[in-house]
C-alpha cells in the first residue's frame, strides 16, 4: 500500500468555505461562519488519510467542498490534475464519476421511495444510459461485491437494517468504479460490532480496487486501524499531520494528545491518567485570535494568543501547527 | 420587534404593487378595452360607440400610461363611478360595508366561540365517543352545499314554518331579525370546518412534551387543559381568525343575495350581472389590500405571543 | 430484519421477495381504516358513475322531455313536467291478467319533463370534469413552482414568494369572477379559473417540503452521482413529498364540486339546459317556491353531492393521517 513517490491523485491547496451569516432587513452580511479556514492536504492513488476532529469543526463540510457538494470559497482542489473549482458544471458531473461520498446516516442516505436498484444503479443510469435490466444485473453483482444477497435488487431501504443500508451506500459509490471516495464518518452511526464488519468490508473493497479514500471521523481509534496517513482538525484547520504510525506514536499537538488519551485502551492494567480538555469550544462564528486551540491548551504562552501558529516540518511528513512544538 | 414590523411593512409594497400588477392586467391586457366596451355596450355597438367608450374610459392612452394613471387611481382609492348607477364606488362600497359586517360579524364570533367549544370537548374527550360524534357530525356538516343550506334554510324555516321572515333589510335595531337566519345558517355551514382546524391544533398542542411532563407530574387534567394547551393553541387560532376578517367585511354573495342584505356581497354579485367592470375591479383591489393588511396584523400578532418567531 | 441478521452471511436469505414501497405500506396502514375503505369504494363507484354517464353509456336520457300517460300507460303529448318522484305503478286494464306498469320516474322530473334522476347521474361526469381540470391546473402549477422556490432558492424563490402571496391576497371568488369575465363563461372556464386561483396552499407546502428535502443527505447522494437539478426535484424529491399532493388532491375535489355549485348559481358555469349539480340546486329557488314545492330536484342534487363529498372528506383525512400527520388545515 506504500506508494510514496505516486502523484497526488488529490491536492487540497488552501481549502476555504465561508458561509455568511446575514441579518436586518436587508438581509447584509454581517460576519463568516469559517466551516473550513484554510485547509492543506493531498492523497495519493490507492492511499487512506484519515481526517480527525471533534463534531462540528469542519471535516464534513471539507469533503462537501472536495466534491463540490457545498461550494468552497476560495483555494485549490486539484484532483486528477484538474481543478475541481474552476470547471463547469457539466464537466463537474462527468468527474463526479471518480470521486464518490459515502454518508454518515444510512438512513438519511437512502431515498426512501426508491429501490435498491434504483439508487446503487443511479449513477450508471445518468452517466451510461444503460437499459434497467442491464441495471439490475450490475446492481446484484455490487450488491455481493458488497456482501449483501442480489435478491435485495428490489427491495426499498426500509427494509434493511443500518448495517445493510451503509452497504447499500458503499455499492452505490462502487458503482462507477471510481478512484476516489470519501468517507463521511461512514461507520459512526452504527453499532460498534457492525462498524468493524464495514471497516473490514471497506479495506477488502480498497486492496481490491486500489482506489484511495479520504476517511473522516471524530474517534482517533477508528481512524488509526484504516489509514496510511491521518491528518487531526480543530475548528476549521488543520492542526497535525503524519504517517498513522507516527502520529500514534509520537503525537506532538496538544490537542492530538488529548484526542489520543480519550481513546480508551482495553487493559485493565494499564493505568493511565486521563486528561481532560478543559473549557468551551469556541464558535466558528467567533474564533479566537492566534491559535484556534489556545483557549484550552495548558501550554499557550503569549504568542499563542497573538499569532497564528506556523507549520513547523519533522520530517517523513509529520508537520504540526503550534508555536510550543518546535523539534 | 420595530425592526420586525418595518421589515414586514416594507413587505407589504412589493405586494400591493404585485395586486396592482394582477387587476392591470386582468382588466387591461387580458381582457382589452374593445372587450370591455362590447360587453358593456352589447354585441351590436358600432365603431363609434366603442371609441367613444374607449376614450371616456382611458383606454385610448399608451399601456404604460393606463398602467401607472390605473395605479394612482387605485392606491389613493379613487375607483370613479359604477358603469350603471353611475354612484360613486367609493361611497357605494362605504354604504354596503355595514349591512354585510352586521350579518357576519355576530355571525362569524358565533361561530367560532361554538366551534372552539366543541374542539375543546372533542379534545377533552379525545378517542372518546363524545370526539368521534363532534368529528363526524362537523365532516358532515362540511360535505354539504353551502348553497343547499341557504336555499333549504329559508324553505323550511321562513316559506313553510315561518319562523323568520323570508328576506329584508332595515337600517336600525330591527334589523335583527332578518339577521337571524342568514346568520344561522352561515354559522351552520361553516362550523364544521372551524371545528376540525380547532380540534387539530388542540391536539397538536396536547402531544407535545411538556403537557405529558405536565400530566406525569400529576396535574389536573383540566387545569393542563385551560392553562397550557388552550393558551398555547390561540396562538395559531387567533392568527386564523385575524387572516378571516377582510372576509367579513367582503361580506357573502350568496347569503346577501338570498336575504336580501344589501351588503357588499349582493353588490358583487349585481355587478357581475350587470358587467359592472369598475365594481369588481374596486372589490377586488380593496379585498386584496385588507387581505394583506390582516395578513401583517396577524404575523405581528404571532410574532408577540410565540417567542420562537425570528425577531431579525 | 435486524441487526443480529447481518452477523450471519447475508447471501443466505436467498428468498426473492419482492419489497414493498411507502407506498405500498401506507396503503395497507389505510386498508385497516374501514371508514376510508368505504370511503375509497364509494369514490370508486361515482368514478365508474361518471366515466360511464360521461360516455352516453348510461342517463344517456337525461335531456329526453317525458309526457304524461293516459290510463293505457300510452304517452299523450302533453309534458309530464314536475311529476313527483315514484317507482312506477301497475294499472288494470280492461283485460284481466293483462295490467299495464307504468314506469315512474325514481326522483320526478323537472319543469321539461326531464328526469331528475339521470340529471343527478349526469351530474357526477360533470362534476369530475370540471374537479379533474381544476385539479390538473392547480397541482401543476403549485408543484412546479413550489419545486423550483423550495430547491433553488434566492431570487426564484423571492420571485415565486411574491406571485403566490399577491395571489393568495385577491379575494378568490372575485378573481375566478374576473377570470371568467376573461375567459368566458361556461363550465370549461370554470374549472380552469378554479385552478388558476386554487394552487397558493399546495405551492405553499411544495416549496417548504422541498426546502426542507434538498439539504437531505440522499439530494446530496444524487448530486455525488452526477444526477442534474431537474432529475433531483422530480425523480428524487417529489416522490417524498407526493402525498401532500394526494392529500390535497382528495380534498381539492371537494372545493372543485363546491365551487361550481356557487359559480353556476353566479351565473358563470353550467348553462340552463346541462345537467350540473349546482344547476338542480340552483334552480330549486324558484322550484320551491312554487305550491306545491317542487323538493326532488335539490334533494337529488344535494345528496348526490354529499355523499362524494363526504366520502372524498374522510378519505382524505384517512390519507393524512396515514401519509402525513403532521399537516394541517
Amino acid at each position: 500500500m506504500q506508494k510514496v513517490k505516486a502523484e497526488p491523485i488529490l491536492d487540497v491547496e488552501g481549502l476555504k468555505t465561508y458561509f455568511p451569516i446575514k441579518r436586518g432587513i436587508l438581509k447584509r452580511t454581517v460576519g463568516w461562519l469559517k466551516a473550513v479556514d484554510d485547509v492543506s492536504f493531498f492523497i495519493r492513488p490507492g492511499e487512506t488519510l484519515g481526517l480527525v476532529g471533534e463534531s462540528g469543526c469542519g471535516k464534513t463540510t471539507c469533503a462537501r467542498s472536495i466534491i463540490r457538494l457545498v461550494e468552497p470559497t476560495d483555494g485549490e482542489i486539484i484532483f486528477k490534475g484538474k481543478n475541481v473549482r474552476e470547471i463547469p458544471e457539466s464537466e463537474m458531473r462527468e468527474l463526479r464519476r471518480d470521486m464518490q461520498i459515502i454518508f454518515q446516516d444510512p438512513y438519511a442516505s437512502l431515498n426512501p421511495r426508491m429501490s435498491v436498484t434504483s439508487i446503487v444503479g443511479e449513477g450508471l443510469r445518468i452517466h451510461e444510459m444503460q437499459p434497467w435490466s442491464e441495471i439490475r444485473a450490475r446492481v446484484g453483482d455490487l450488491l455481493e461485491e458488497v456482501g449483501l444477497s442480489r435478491t435485495f435488487v428490489n427491495r426499498y431501504p426500509h427494509e434493511f437494517s443500518g448495517g445493510q443500508r451503509q452497504r447499500i451506500g458503499i455499492a452505490r459509490a462502487l458503482a462507477l468504479n471510481p478512484e476516489f471516495i470519501i468517507c463521511d464518518e461512514a461507520v459512526s452511526a452504527l453499532d460498534v460490532s457492525i462498524q468493524a464488519q464495514i471497516i473490514n468490508l471497506l479495506e477488502d473493497l480498497q486492496s481490491q480496487r486500489g482506489f484511495a479514500y479520504l476517511f473522516i471521523a471524530h474517534d482517533l481509534s477508528v481512524v488509526e486501524h484504516i489509514s496510511d496517513r491521518v491528518a487531526v482538525m480543530y475548528l476549521g484547520k488543520i492542526v497535525e499531520t503524519a504517517t498513522s504510525e507516527d502520529l500514534y506514536r509520537d503525537p506532538r499537538h496538544p490537542y492530538t494528545i488529548a484526542l489520543l488519551n480519550a481513546v480508551p485502551v482495553p487493559d485493565p492494567t494499564r493505568k493511565k491518567e486521563v486528561k481532560r480538555l478543559r473549557g468551551q469550544v469556541p464558535t466558528l462564528a467567533s474564533l479566537p485570535k492566534g491559535c484556534r486551540f489556545h483557549p484550552r491548551c495548558e501550554r499557550k504562552t503569549g504568542q499563542c494568543e497573538q499569532e497564528e501558529p506556523p507549520a513547523v516540518d519533522l520530517g517523513n511528513g509529520h508537520v504540526v501547527y503550534c508555536h510550543e512544538c518546535k523539534k | 420587534m420595530t425592526a420586525y414590523i418595518v421589515r414586514r411593512l416594507f413587505y407589504l409594497v412589493p405586494i400591493v404593487f404585485g395586486v396592482c400588477l394582477i387587476t392591470f392586467l386582468l382588466f387591461n391586457v387580458v381582457t382589452t378595452g374593445d372587450a370591455i366596451a362590447k360587453q358593456r355596450l352589447g354585441q351590436h355597438a358600432n365603431q363609434e360607440q366603442i371609441d367613444a367608450y374607449k376614450k371616456t374610459h382611458g383606454y385610448d392612452k399608451p399601456i404604460f400610461v393606463r398602467f401607472f394613471t390605473s395605479i394612482y387611481d387605485l392606491i389613493t382609492f379613487n375607483f370613479g363611478r359604477s358603469e350603471v348607477t353611475h354612484q360613486k364606488i367609493t361611497s357605494m362600497i362605504w354604504d354596503g360595508m355595514w349591512p354585510s359586517l352586521s350579518l357576519m360579524l355576530p355571525a362569524f364570533i358565533f361561530t367560532v366561540m361554538t366551534g372552539i367549544t366543541f374542539a375543546l370537548f372533542s379534545a377533552l374527550y379525545r378517542n372518546t365517543w363524545i370526539d368521534r360524534t363532534i368529528v363526524v357530525i362537523s365532516i358532515i356538516g362540511m360535505s354539504v352545499s353551502f348553497l343547499a343550506y341557504i336555499i333549504i334554510g329559508q324553505y323550511v324555516l321562513a316559506y313553510q314554518l315561518k319562523y323568520f321572515p323570508v328576506a329584508g333589510y332595515e337600517w336600525g335595531f330591527g334589523v335583527f331579525k332578518f339577521l337571524i337566519l342568514p346568520g344561522l345558517i352561515y354559522v351552520l355551514a361553516s362550523l364544521g370546518r372551524r371545528v376540525r382546524f380547532f380540534r387539530t391544533v388542540m391536539l397538536d398542542e396536547i402531544n407535545q412534551d411538556y403537557v405529558r411532563t405536565a400530566r406525569a407530574k400529576g396535574l389536573n387534567q383540566n387545569v393542563i387543559l385551560f392553562k397550557h394547551v388552550l393558551k398555547n393553541a390561540l396562538i395559531p387560532i387567533i392568527t386564523q381568525i385575524v387572516v378571516t376578517l377582510p372576509f367579513l367585511f367582503m361580506g357573502s354573495l350568496l347569503l346577501e343575495d338570498f336575504y336580501g342584505i344589501p351588503g357588499l356581497g349582493a353588490m358583487a354579485l349585481n355587478a357581475v350581472n350587470g358587467n359592472d367592470f369598475a365594481i369588481i375591479r374596486a372589490l377586488t383591489f380593496i379585498g386584496a389590500v385588507m387581505y394583506v393588511i390582516a395578513n401583517l396584523v396577524g404575523d405581528i400578532c404571532y410574532a408577540f405571543v410565540d417567542p420562537r418567531v425570528e425577531l431579525r | 430484519m435486524d441487526e443480529e441478521k447481518n452477523t450471519q452471511p447475508v447471501t443466505q436469505e436467498v428468498e426473492a421477495k419482492p419489497g414493498r414501497s411507502l407506498w405500498g405500506d401506507a396503503f395497507h396502514r389505510l386498508r385497516k381504516d374501514k371508514f376510508a375503505v368505504m370511503s375509497f369504494v364509494i369514490i370508486v363507484i361515482y368514478l365508474f358513475v361518471a366515466i360511464l354517464s360521461g360516455l352516453d353509456w348510461i342517463a344517456y336520457n337525461y335531456d329526453k322531455q317525458h309526457f304524461k300517460r293516459d290510463k293505457n300507460g300510452k304517452e299523450t303529448t302533453e309534458l309530464d313536467d314536475y311529476s313527483k318522484p315514484s317507482l312506477g305503478h301497475w294499472r288494470k286494464t280492461d283485460v284481466p291478467g293483462r295490467d299495464v306498469y307504468i314506469p315512474g320516474h325514481l326522483l320526478g322530473t323537472d319543469v321539461q319533463g326531464r328526469d331528475v334522476f339521470q340529471r343527478v347521474v349526469q351530474g357526477t361526469w360533470i362534476s369530475l370534469y370540471v374537479a379533474l381540470i381544476m385539479s390538473m391546473i392547480y397541482i401543476v402549477i403549485a408543484v412546479f413552482l413550489g419545486a423550483l422556490a423550495g430547491y433553488f432558492g434566492g431570487w426564484v424563490d423571492d420571485l415565486i414568494q411574491w406571485f403566490y402571496q399577491t395571489t393568495a391576497s385577491i379575494p378568490g371568488l372575485l378573481l375566478i369572477i374576473a377570470l371568467t369575465f376573461v375567459l368566458g363563461k361556461g363550465l370549461g372556464n370554470v374549472a380552469i379559473a378554479l385552478g388558476v386561483v386554487g394552487w397558493v396552499g399546495l405551492c405553499r407546502l411544495m416549496r417548504a417540503e422541498f426546502l426542507k428535502h434538498k439539504g437531505r443527505d440522499y439530494v446530496l447522494a444524487a448530486r455525488a452521482q452526477g444526477a442534474g437539478s431537474f432529475r433531483i426535484m422530480f425523480r428524487h424529491i417529489l416522490p417524498n413529498t407526493f402525498h401532500i399532493v394526494i392529500i390535497s388532491f382528495s380534498l381539492g375535489f371537494v372545493n372543485a364540486i363546491m365551487g361550481e355549485v356557487t359559480l353556476t348559481f353566479i351565473g358563470l358555469g353550467a348553462k340552463p339546459e346541462q345537467p350540473s349539480w349546482g344547476r338542480m340546486i340552483s334552480d330549486a329557488r324558484a322550484e320551491l317556491a312554487r305550491d306545491p314545492a317542487v323538493w326532488w330536484p335539490i334533494v337529488g342534487a344535494t345528496t348526490g353531492m354529499f355523499i362524494v363529498c363526504l366520502a372524498f372528506n374522510i378519505l382524505g383525512d384517512a390519507l393524512r393521517d396515514a401519509l402525513d400527520p403532521k399537516l394541517k388545515e
